[in-house]
């Protein structure tokens, strides 16, 4: 499986800049998830490098080989669509064997590998069928067996799991990042779904208006965000953001309700962000924790199971907060309710570029650069 | 109260129906009246209240055995399958082009400007043209004639089902192994079948019922069923018995198939315009 490079890829339709200048480097065997909110240029980047679509400019490469200029058939690559493409006057085996057949492999091999393929994701008994005969769930896996079957250089997939209901599209993530271990191959996975993209990926490239943000493991981008932007859109309930000034290595939020103390940081207007899930009771951290203690009101609580949303008033501010199904117990909407924070899992941004401004505990365990 | 609601629910589904019997009973009873008149006997075709009488058969085997019409039929149906035929090879790629590359809906309905125009414009260039290719009273020259209306009715009428077919599709082939025009006719074309299947039967019916370029352009050996039909009327009269005949063979089987069809009709008259 060879790496894939993209260098300075840019597409326009029209006057209109879709992606601009995407640099970016795929590893043998890994798994990167382009994700990114509706119309940040994340299928529009895939159908390029399917050959879908030409590139405005810039160059594709797979391994050695320069597609840029390649027709999709030449490109060596398979693709599984959002609404699955599944041929509708094809059985399951014709839909599976379509692609090699239209590469002249002879017919004793082509049924050798749609029956190894279809038995590897449990659809041999499917191989007679219409797709209108089979379940969501069933043409989904038709059509990862027909991309599998032809044993490509690259996987490509546009947002395969969104048609499907929560309890299905959890099962196939599992099967997918399965055969991902047992087929090393190089896939690009496009979602808009956050939490698909830290489930899976080896790698996350976070775009935006046809930029990238930022690229890293799910653990760089979960507890480093480059910008606001990824801290916004990466994490559910999405990060709380609250506007203050640092003055003197202080930082104090506008509504005053929030102190800290800074390090190493610029005077100026800053955003601080924190995480729902890193504001805690204060039983969960230690004394020397405890960087800053609010006094809040509960405004509202969704019980999501085992862990639970609850909005917070502090001195008018909202903050939501994740709190686990045990200290529940003894509060309820309009009480009062103590809680800490971690100052060492502060996010602190500029507030005019948006630009992450802080080092922070993980950043040194991690050798990541501020 | 209740019981009041429902007599006028059922006074409203009375009336209801009792319009819908009359009028299939205005929109049928030509049909039953020519149905009648084609068994009459030739002495009492031309009275029409008259509807005992003895069943003949001789208007059939006047019209089948002893005069052109199985002649003009066959020229019909040449004409007829002829113009599908090309119509489908020049309107297939046309509405696959209008629906997959961006087009307005102005460029859209302009397919349909020469169907805007009376035929009248159109026929005498055509007559001229044809004349100078020498195919007056050629049945080329009457399927080039019928060419002009039905390509742009085929056109149309397939945009609509190209437009349902998810662009997907032909990516999927594209990437599977095929070029564009692979993809078009391995995958796309025969996702449309039911779409091809009706425009090829409203592209026949509008030719097999074409009465008007068929009677300028031809005359002799190549006249098609409709001006057939009128030929009964002659300077004796009109022959009512054996037009009547002759009509049911050209009606009766347009409506069986379009009865079959309607529901890709209906979609197919609505061409790429549903989607605006």
């Amino acid at each position: 499986m060879p790496k894939i490079t993209l260098e300075n890829i840019q597409k326009k339709f029209g006057k209109n800049t879709v992606l601009d200048g995407i640099d970016l480097e795929l590893g043998e065997g890994e798994f990167t998830v382009l994700v990114g909110p509706s119309g940040c240029g994340k299928t529009t980047l895939l159908r390029l490098i399917a050959g879908l679509d030409q590139v405005s400019a810039g160059k594709i490469l797979i391994g050695d080989r320069d597609v840029t200029r390649l027709e999709p058939r030449e490109r060596d690559i398979a693709m599984v669509f959002q609404n699955y493409a599944l041929y509708p006057h094809m059985s399951v085996y014709e839909n599976m064997s379509f692609g090699l057949k239209a590469r002249g492999v002879d017919a004793g091999e082509v049924k050798r590998r749609v029956i190894q393929v279809a038995e590897m994701l449990g659809i041999e008994i499917l191989l007679n069928r219409k797709p209108k005969e089979l379940s969501g769930g069933q043409q989904q896996r038709v059509a990862i067996g027909r991309a599998v079957v032809r044993d490509p250089s690259l996987f490509l997939f546009d947002e395969p799991l969104s048609n499907l209901d929560a309890k299905l599209r959890t099962e196939m993530r599992t099967e997918l990042l399965k055969l991902h271990r047992e087929l090393h191959a190089t896939t690009v996975y496009v979602t808009h779904d956050q939490e698909e993209a830290m489930s899976m990926g080896d790698r996350i490239v976070v775009l935006n208006d046809g930029v990238i943000q930022q690229r890293g493991t799910p653990r760089d981008i979960y507890f480093h965000p480059v910008n606001l932007l990824v801290a916004g859109f990466i994490g559910s309930p999405s990060m709380n953001m609250l506007h203050g000034k640092i003055s003197g290595d202080r930082f104090a939020s506008l509504d005053g309700a929030i102190v800290v103390e800074t390090k190493n940081l610029p005077d100026g207007d800053v955003i601080l962000g924190i995480r729902p899930e890193d504001i805690h009771q204060p039983a969960d951290l230690t004394a020397e924790q405890h960087g800053c203690v609010l006094n809040c009101r509960i405004d509202v609580i969704e019980l999501l199971g085992a862990r639970a949303i609850i909005t917070l008033i502090v001195v008018g501010v909202e903050l939501r907060a994740v709190i686990e199904e045990r200290y529940l117990k003894g509060i309820s909407e309009g009480s009062d309710l103590i809680v800490v924070f971690d100052p060492d899992r502060f996010h602190f941004f500029d507030a005019v570029t948006g630009r992450r401004l802080n080092r922070d505990r993980f950043d040194e365990e991690q050798g990541i650069d501020g | 109260m209740e019981r009041f609601q429902h007599l006028r629910g059922r006074t409203s589904n009375l009336f209801l129906e009792s319009l819908l019997i009359v009028a299939l009973a205005v929109v049928l009873f030509p049909f039953v009246w020519i149905f009648v008149t084609s068994l009459k006997p030739p002495d009492l075709v031309a009275v029409p209240d008259v509807w005992i009488f003895e069943i003949s058969g001789i208007n059939w085997r006047n019209v089948l055995l002893e005069s052109n019409i199985p002649q003009n039929i066959i020229n019909s149906l040449v004409v007829g399958v002829v113009t599908v035929l090309i119509a489908l090879a020049v309107g297939c790629p046309a509405a696959y082009s209008f629906s997959r590359f961006k087009s307005s809906a102005a460029t859209r309905f302009s397919i349909l400007a020469a169907e805007m125009m009376p035929p009248a414009i159109m026929i005498l260039p055509i007559f001229l043209l044809l004349y100078q290719l020498s195919l007056i009273d050629t049945l080329w020259g009457v399927i080039l004639a019928h060419l002009t209306f039905v390509i742009p009715v085929v056109t149309w009428f397939l945009i609509g089902f190209f437009d349902e077919v998810p662009r997907e599709l032909e990516d999927q082939a594209m990437i599977d192994g095929c070029t564009h025009f692979q993809a078009f006719y391995k995958v796309i074309l025969p996702v449309v079948r039911p779409g091809l299947a009706a425009a090829a039967i409203f592209g026949f019916v509008l030719s097999w019922n074409d009465m008007f370029y068929a009677l300028i352009l031809t005359g002799g050996e190549s006249k098609t069923l409709p001006v057939a039909i009128a030929g009964f009327w002659t300077f004796r009269g009109v022959e009512m018995g054996k037009m009547a005949v002759a009509i049911l063979i050209a009606i009766v089987p347009v409506l069986i198939v379009s009865f079959f069809v309607q529901k890709h009709l209906v979609r197919g008259l609505g061409g790429g315009a549903v989607k605006y």
